[in-house]
C-alpha cells in the first residue's frame, strides 16, 4: 500500500459526534500505519478550532452533527485540506457527492474502503489540488432553502448570526463585512455567492458592493442624478445604484 | 327545498315529462264529454302545472319516512296525502271549470259533472303516488352510490394507514448508524456489540411483525421503544438518558402499532442528537379518565440547524390516528422550558378494547 511506503505520515483529523464512530475510525487508522491522528473532534466547533491549530492533510468529516453540521464546518475553514465525508445515509447528500465526485465513506465501511479514500485524498494533496473547503461545501451541500443563519469565524471562535439580525452586508475585496446592530463581522466569501444563498425576499442587492436587509430600510433619498441613499432604521446611509433602485422597487 | 328546483336543466326535463300527461288528461276529458280540444287543453295545462309542483312536495314525506323504518306507516301517510292532493286537484278543477272563459256548460250548468270530478280526483291521487314511488327509487339509487363511495374511501384510508405503518417500520438512517456502532464495538467491547445486535434484531422483528396484525398491546409498543433506545444508547453514549413514566395498568390496552415509535425517533433525531451534551428522553404511558395517554418528552435542540423538523413524522401520526379512530384520538405537541412534549390521546378505552377483540 502506498501509504505505508510514504515516509511522512498523513496527518488526519477525525470529526464525528458519536464516540463509537470515532473509535472505529481510530482503530482502522492505527492499523494503516503511516497515518497520524492529530485531533479527534466531537462537534463542529472543535473541528474548526482543530483545523486552525493543526493544519491537517485530511479531514474525515461526519455530516450530521449538533450545532454545526459538516458542510458548515467546511464553510468556516480557510485552509487547504482534503476532505472525506463520512455519513450513514442521506439521499440528498449522496446525490450531491455523486454529481461532484466528492470522496465519501458510507457507514459502516471497511478498513480497505477507508484506505482507498485516504489514498485518493493523499493523491490530491500531492497534486496540490484539493478543492477549497468552501467550494466543496457549496458543491456538495444539498439545496435546503435560503440560509437562516450566517457563520463567522473569529480566530478559533465561531459566531452564529441569524439572518434576520443582519442589517446589511458590504463587499470588501474577496470578503464580506456583515453588519448587525453596530457590530461588524468579516468573512471570506464573495458577496455574489452569499447573495445567492440568502432569501431574495429579504436581501436585495442595492449596489455592486451592498446587500440590504429590506426590513431595515426606513427611507430613500435622492443623492445625485441616478443615485440614491438608503437610510436605515438606525440612521446608517447606504448607497443605492440605479440598478439597485430598480431591484428595490420591484421588491417593494 | 327540493333539489330539482335548484337545477334548471333537471327542472326543464321534469316539466317536459309532464307534457304527455297533459295530452293524456286532455284526451280523457274529451272522452268524459269535453266539447273540443282547445278547451280541454286550456283546462288541463294550468291544472297539471299546479299538480307538477304538488307532486314535488312528495320529496318531504319521502325523506321523513324512509321505507326501511316501517312500510305500513309510510304507506298510510302517503295514501292520506295522496287523497288530499286528489281533493285539491278536484277543487282546483271545479274552480277552473266555472271560469266563464272556458264556456263549459253541462246539463247542471257551469262546473264539473260527478264523473269528471271523480276522474280528476283519481288522476291527482295516482300522479302523486307515482311521484312518491319515483322519489323512493331515486333515494335508493343515491344511497347505493353513497355507500359505494364510502366503501371506496374507507379502503383508501385503510391502504394509507397500512402504508404509513410500513414507512414507520423502516428507517435506513437508524439501521446504518446502528450497524456502524456494532462494527465499532466489535473490536473493543464485543459483549456490548452482541447485546446491541440482539436488541436491534428484536426491534426489527417487532416492527416487521406488526404490519399485518392490526392493533397490538401497549406493552409491546413500549418494548419496541425501549429496544430502539437501547440501540441508540450505543451510538450516543452518555448523551442519551432515558426515563419512564409508565402506569403498569395500561400495558394490556391495545393501540394501533408504531404510533409512539416515531415520537421516540423524533426525540433522538431533533432533540438529543442536536445537542452537544444530549439530554433525557422520557417515555410516558398512562390513563387519564377514560383515555389512554402515550407520549415522549425530549430536550429542545440547541440553537442548531432546524432542518426539516419533526413535521413529517407528526403529520403521519395524525393521518393514522384519523384513519384508525376518527375524532376519537389526537396528537398534540408543546415546547416549554427547554422540553418538547408530544402526547397522543386515544379516547375512550372500551372503544379500542372492542377493536382489539375484533382482530
Amino acid at each position: 500500500m502506498s501509504t505505508q511506503a510514504d515516509p511522512t505520515p498523513l496527518e488526519v483529523i477525525i470529526v464525528d459526534d458519536e464516540e463509537p464512530a470515532r473509535r472505529l475510525l481510530r482503530e482502522y487508522l492505527n492499523e494503516l500505519g503511516s497515518v497520524r491522528i492529530v485531533a479527534e473532534c466531537a462537534n463542529g466547533f472543535e473541528a474548526v478550532r482543530a483545523v486552525q491549530e493543526h493544519d491537517p492533510d485530511v479531514l474525515l468529516l461526519d455530516i450530521q452533527m449538533p450545532k454545526l453540521d459538516g458542510f458548515e464546518v467546511l464553510e468556516l475553514i480557510e485552509r487547504e485540506v482534503a476532505v472525506v465525508f463520512v455519513t450513514a445515509f442521506d439521499e440528498h447528500a449522496l446525490r450531491a457527492f455523486e454529481v461532484h465526485a466528492v470522496d465519501y465513506l458510507l457507514k459502516p465501511f471497511s478498513a480497505e474502503r477507508l484506505a482507498q479514500a485516504l489514498e485518493h485524498a493523499q493523491a490530491r494533496v500531492a497534486e496540490g489540488s484539493p478543492p477549497a473547503p468552501q467550494e466543496l461545501a457549496d458543491a456538495a451541500r444539498p439545496d435546503c432553502g435560503p440560509l437562516e443563519r450566517l457563520l463567522v469565524r473569529d480566530g478559533a471562535e465561531v459566531h452564529v448570526i441569524p439572518t434576520r439580525d443582519v442589517d446589511y452586508i458590504e463587499a470588501d475585496d474577496d470578503a464580506v463585512v456583515i453588519h448587525t446592530s453596530g457590530r461588524r463581522h468579516r468573512k471570506l466569501q464573495r458577496l455574489a455567492e452569499l447573495e445567492g444563498r440568502l432569501d431574495p425576499e429579504r436581501f436585495v442587492r442595492v449596489h455592486r458592493s451592498y446587500l440590504l436587509n429590506v426590513d431595515r430600510l426606513r427611507k430613500l433619498e435622492l443623492y445625485a442624478k441616478d443615485s440614491r441613499l438608503a437610510i436605515l432604521a438606525d440612521g446608517t446611509h447606504i448607497p443605492v445604484s440605479r440598478a439597485g433602485y430598480a431591484r428595490l422597487r420591484e421588491r417593494m | 327545498m327540493h333539489p330539482i328546483l335548484g337545477d334548471r336543466r333537471a327542472l326543464r326535463l321534469y316539466l317536459m315529462a309532464w307534457l304527455p300527461i297533459v295530452a293524456l288528461l286532455a284526451a280523457l276529458l274529451r272522452l268524459a264529454g269535453w266539447p273540443d280540444w282547445p278547451r280541454a287543453l286550456a283546462f288541463a295545462v294550468p291544472l297539471l302545472a299546479a299538480d307538477a309542483f304538488l307532486c314535488l312536495a312528495a320529496w318531504y314525506p319521502c325523506r321523513a319516512l324512509p321505507l326501511a323504518e316501517g312500510v305500513p306507516r309510510a304507506l298510510i301517510a302517503h295514501l292520506v296525502t295522496a287523497a288530499l292532493v286528489g281533493f285539491a286537484i278536484t277543487a282546483g278543477g271545479a274552480a277552473l271549470a266555472r271560469l266563464p272563459v272556458l264556456e263549459l256548460k253541462n246539463r247542471a250548468g257551469a262546473g264539473l259533472t260527478p264523473s269528471q270530478a271523480g276522474l280528476l280526483a283519481a288522476v291527482g291521487m295516482l300522479l302523486y303516488l307515482l311521484s312518491v314511488a319515483v322519489h323512493y327509487l331515486l333515494a335508493a339509487v343515491a344511497s347505493a352510490r353513497e355507500a359505494e363511495k364510502r366503501a371506496l374511501e374507507a379502503e383508501v384510508t385503510a391502504r394509507q394507514a397500512q402504508l404509513e405503518t410500513l414507512k414507520a417500520q423502516v428507517n435506513p438512517h437508524f439501521l446504518f448508524n446502528s450497524l456502524n456502532s456494532i462494527a465499532a464495538l466489535a473490536g473493543s467491547e464485543p459483549a456490548t456489540a452482541r447485546s446491541v445486535c440482539v436488541e436491534l434484531a428484536g426491534f426489527l422483528r417487532g416492527t416487521l411483525g406488526v404490519g399485518g396484525r392490526g392493533w397490538h398491546p401497549v406493552s409491546e409498543e413500549l418494548e419496541l421503544a425501549r429496544r430502539y433506545l437501547h440501540v441508540e444508547q450505543a451510538r450516543l453514549g452518555e448523551r442519551l438518558r432515558v426515563e419512564e413514566e409508565i402506569d403498569a395498568a395500561v400495558g394490556g390496552d391495545s393501540m394501533p402499532p408504531l404510533l409512539l415509535l416515531p415520537l421516540v425517533e423524533n426525540a433522538i433525531k431533533h432533540g438529543v442528537a442536536q445537542r452537544l451534551d444530549g439530554g433525557t428522553v422520557r417515555l410516558i404511558a398512562k390513563r387519564r379518565g377514560d383515555a389512554l395517554v402515550l407520549g415522549v418528552d425530549s430536550p429542545l435542540a440547541d440553537d442548531g440547524p432546524a432542518k426539516g423538523g419533526p413535521g413529517v413524522g407528526l403529520a403521519n401520526i395524525r393521518r393514522r390516528l384519523r384513519a384508525e379512530l376518527g375524532d376519537g384520538a389526537s396528537l398534540s405537541t408543546a415546547a416549554k422550558d427547554g422540553v418538547y412534549r408530544a402526547r397522543i390521546v386515544l379516547g375512550p378505552r372500551d372503544r379500542h378494547s372492542d377493536r382489539w377483540e375484533e382482530q
